[in-house]
């Protein structure tokens, strides 16, 4: 057994970087960002049934179903249907990803690592099958979850095959015979411990709101008034505390002299995207339910809100997509920072 | 290492996820993410798997007329009704149809009903569960899952009452008059514009609607007839599901008084619809400032000063309610119908916090007191041609304390058609919040857009 094999010495892999694994990691993570984005349009259209069976689409091989009738067909169709073959090339590229693993990764946990993103791309599909296949919504939001969740484990295989994180002790390792030896000192303060704590509970934070807006987007007749308006203050409440955590991020990102770097634009993207989103979160709030306060706000009097519109619905799933850049951001960040720490305290 | 100990939030926030990197990995290594998924389905079998329920009983209605006849309806009265509005109307996922009914078709129905899917021609079924019921709720009671966040509350369908028709009160609306709510929406409130659905599909929903006021009003009415008519302890039912096999002639017989209910609830919504209102020769109608003609805009300008005059006069006496200034603050307070049907109608007090506390559980919403429409936003729900506020103004609002005004020849002291025109003139020149206090009369000429 080498020394790269166990998670513990992971610190130590400094010649274990592999560009075709991280190229797929990479193509990976992108290509989970539009699904997340037609998977939104899915629920925002009301199309998750405009396909009745599953794996096969109206009884056609799903790859063979003639693009004629996908393309020209009902726009929930396209959509659904989009959906899926979309969701098959995440699952061809994570099958990519095995292999490139397999062949050139040095890491043994890592293929481990790389095993179980194939495995989560397939239980995510069959999650989407069993919604359609039980015609069920509440699986619709659990899928609706589990996809985020898969992009923040998509985004977290991109970082742990990057050279900034193979070659972070050797980064270190340079900063400490060059004149700035203060990162290394720098890593083990509480600053830095803070930074990586303040991270995860932001990406915590950050995903259980994503889970509270799909409970919100996924209400059925059977929903209580009581209970929805019990998860739009939780909503809130949360969007109030991802807020204030991405800002002590922000604050804690930008001293000078952090860690190894990559902390920075992370953290400060995080805090663009939150206030990216509360506006989208309010625009949402307005183009389903129109606004609140009528009262103080005259001139809106007059808006009607748009069953199904254009504008509405990229409103709508831009929320969730944002919702979704903000976790994996986090991911980003959070590993980050674990890892420099992990890594000067070695 | 406590988090909440003598801590301040944050930080306990902070150290919470204390646990390192490698920690993380090595669980997510091992079999972390099995029991995970197993909570999932878990939690999904808990919540049903997310179906939509089926119709529930009027229970805000049941509780009223438990508390105006002093005690509980028995589990069999209950029962009956229950059984009886299934067997005419069938379920949320499978409507049915008595014979004969022809405000609605059971092939409409069934398309806006059950569940939500579409079918390779791009066909939509399940329209209301897709559209509507995250605000109207299932039965069209108006207790969506959103219903208590909204301003006003979604519509309750049950009473059967509308507001926004071409039809006097106490009249249905026409199909045509839905159709055009739904496609129109209601501006100011939450009430969607489904302007982008097609023709068929809004057919479909309105014909729901008139399908789940019709169900409500039956179900209203027999549990009125178990409460009030008969007397379950003598032995009366109002239908016995037993006698179907047993005596299916005594059946039938009780079962058809139970449908000319239903089709006399359903035969309500056949109403032709009214000739819409002439403009008057005299004068134009229309906003001042699009009208090019000087000739016109005197005219128009002076129509609109009788409008004012009409308006904080005691002939009309809109002020009333819509104060001098068209705001509305002056209105006295009160409720509008779906609120007094279970407070004000059942002899509570929907101030009286302690007596409305029942209600509320058993599903009325918290009462919120109706405002008068704020004219100077210049925004009329019901639509804003003057054709549509000359119909507000004569035929009221159903449901609110805006009253039909009383009119020439059936009232000697009624307004003339004209004079109603001058308040619609009035109405839509009313001077914006924006623009607050600049009244258009005939001698401010200045104020208002000259002819290019
Ligand atoms: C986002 C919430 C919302 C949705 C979705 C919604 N409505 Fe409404 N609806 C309302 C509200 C609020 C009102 C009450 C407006 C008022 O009182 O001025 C209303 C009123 C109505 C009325 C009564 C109009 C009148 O003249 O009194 C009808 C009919 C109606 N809705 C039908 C529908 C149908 C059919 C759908 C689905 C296609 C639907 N609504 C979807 C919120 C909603
Ligand atoms: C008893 C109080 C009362 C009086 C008197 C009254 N209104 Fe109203 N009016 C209301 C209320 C309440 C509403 C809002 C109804 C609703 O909730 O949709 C309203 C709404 C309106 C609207 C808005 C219609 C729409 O489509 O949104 C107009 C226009 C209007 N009133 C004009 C008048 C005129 C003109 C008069 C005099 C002839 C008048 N009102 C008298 C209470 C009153």
């Amino acid at each position: 057994m080498s020394r790269y094999d166990s998670a513990k010495t992971s610190v130590d892999d400094s010649n274990a970087y592999s560009k075709a694994v991280h190229l797929f990691a990479m193509v990976l993570t992108i290509s989970v960002f539009p699904l997340i984005w037609v998977g939104g349009l899915v629920t925002t259209y009301g199309a998750g049934m405009a396909v009745p069976d599953w794996p096969g689409t109206y009884g056609w091989n799903m790859f063979l179903y003639p693009p004629s009738t996908w393309l020209y067909g009902g726009f929930d169709l396209m959509v659904e249907h989009g959906h899926r073959l979309l969701g098959s090339l995440s699952g061809v590229l994570a099958i990519g990803l095995l292999i490139a693993a397999l062949l050139f990764e040095k890491r043994r946990w890592f293929k481990w690592w790389c095993l179980f993103v194939l495995l989560a791309v397939i239980a995510q599909g069959v999650l989407g099958g069993v919604r359609v296949r039980l015609d069920a919504r509440t699986f619709a939001m659990i899928h609706g979850c589990t996809g985020q969740l898969f992009l923040a484990i998509a985004t977290a295989t991109a970082v742990m095959s990057s050279r900034w994180w193979i070659r972070a002790r050797q980064a270190l390792e340079n900063s400490k015979n060059s004149k700035t030896s203060e990162v290394a000192t720098l890593a083990r303060t509480p600053a830095t411990r803070t930074l990586a704590r303040a991270a995860t509970a932001l990406l915590l934070f950050a995903y259980c709101q994503v889970v509270a807006g799909a409970q919100l987007r996924h209400v059925t007749g059977g929903t209580e008034p009581g209970s929805f308006m019990a998860l739009v203050h939780i909503h809130l409440t949360l969007a109030a505390v991802v807020l204030i955590a991405s800002l002590l991020v922000a604050a804690l990102v930008v001293r000078p002299g952090r860690l190894l770097g990559g902390v920075r634009s992370p953290g400060l993207f995080i805090l663009a995207f939150v206030f990216l989103q509360i506006c989208l979160g309010l625009a949402t709030w307005i183009v389903n339910y129109a606004v609140p306060w009528q009262e103080l706000m005259p001139e809106l009097a007059r808006y009607t809100i748009q069953a199904k519109g254009y504008w509405e619905s990229v409103i709508v799933t831009a929320h969730v997509a944002t919702g979704a850049l903000i976790v994996s951001m986090a991911t980003v960040l959070c590993l980050r920072s674990w890892r420099s720490r992990a890594v000067a305290s070695h | 290492m406590y988090p909440f100990q003598g801590r301040n939030l944050t930080l306990a926030i902070l150290r919470f996820p204390g646990f390192t990197m490698s920690q993380f990995l090595k669980r997510f290594n091992s079999t972390y993410i099995r029991p995970l998924a197993v909570t999932g389905l878990l939690c999904a079998m808990m919540f049903g798997c997310g179906r939509d329920p089926e119709f529930a009983p009027n229970k805000l209605r049941i509780k009223v007329i438990e508390t105006e006849i002093g005690q509980d309806l028995t589990a069999t009265e209950l029962g009956d009704v229950q059984q009886a509005v299934e067997e005419m109307f069938g379920s949320a996922e499978v409507p049915k149809l008595i014979e004969g009914v022809e405000a609605v078709s059971l092939d409409r129905l069934r398309q806006a009903a059950g569940r939500v899917y579409s079918d390779e021609q791009d066909v939509h079924f399940g329209l209301y569960r897709k559209h509507c019921i995250r605000c109207h709720g299932t039965a069209g009671d108006g207790r969506g899952p959103a219903a208590r966040l909204l301003s006003p509350y979604p519509r309750d369908f049950r009473l059967g009452k509308f507001k926004f028709k071409s039809t006097p009160q106490g009249s249905k609306p026409t199909a045509d008059d839905l159709a055009r709510t739904l496609r129109m929406g209601i501006p100011g409130t939450s009430m969607p514009s489904f302007s982008l659905l097609r023709d068929s599909e809004i057919e479909a929903l309105a014909e729901y609607v008139i399908y789940l006021s019709a169900r409500g009003e039956t179900e209203r009415e027999l549990l009125n007839q178990v409460s009030h008519t008969l007397d379950y302890s003598r032995g009366d039912r109002l239908i016995d599901f037993d006698l179907k096999t047993k005596k299916p002639a005594d059946f039938d017989a009780q079962f058809d008084k139970l449908e000319s209910v239903a089709k006399s609830n359903y035969a309500k919504w056949q109403v032709a619809s009214p000739p819409s209102p002439k403009l008057p020769t005299a004068f134009p109608v229309g906003v001042v400032a699009d009208v090019e003609d000087s000739a016109s805009i005197d005219q128009l300008q002076k129509s609109v000063a009788r409008g004012r005059q009409l308006f904080i006069g005691n002939l009309a006496s809109c002020s009333k309610c819509h104060g001098e200034d068209g705001s509305g603050s002056t209105a006295p307070k009160d409720y509008d119908l779906w609120t007094k049907d279970w407070t004000v109608a059942a002899n509570i007090n929907p101030e009286d916090k302690a007596a409305i506390k029942p209600m509320l559980k058993a599903g009325a919403l918290k009462p919120v007191p109706m405002r008068p429409r704020d004219l100077r936003e210049g925004v009329c729900r019901g639509g804003g041609s003057p054709e549509d506020i000359y119909l507000r103004i004569v035929n009221g609002i159903e449901g609110t304390s805006m009253p039909a005004a009383a009119l020439q020849p059936n009232v000697s002291e009624g307004l003339t058609t004209d004079q109603v025109w001058d308040l619609v003139n009035f109405v839509l020149n009313m001077p914006s919040v924006a623009s607050e206090g600049k009244l258009v009369t005939a001698n401010a000429e200045s104020d208002q857009g000259a002819p290019q």
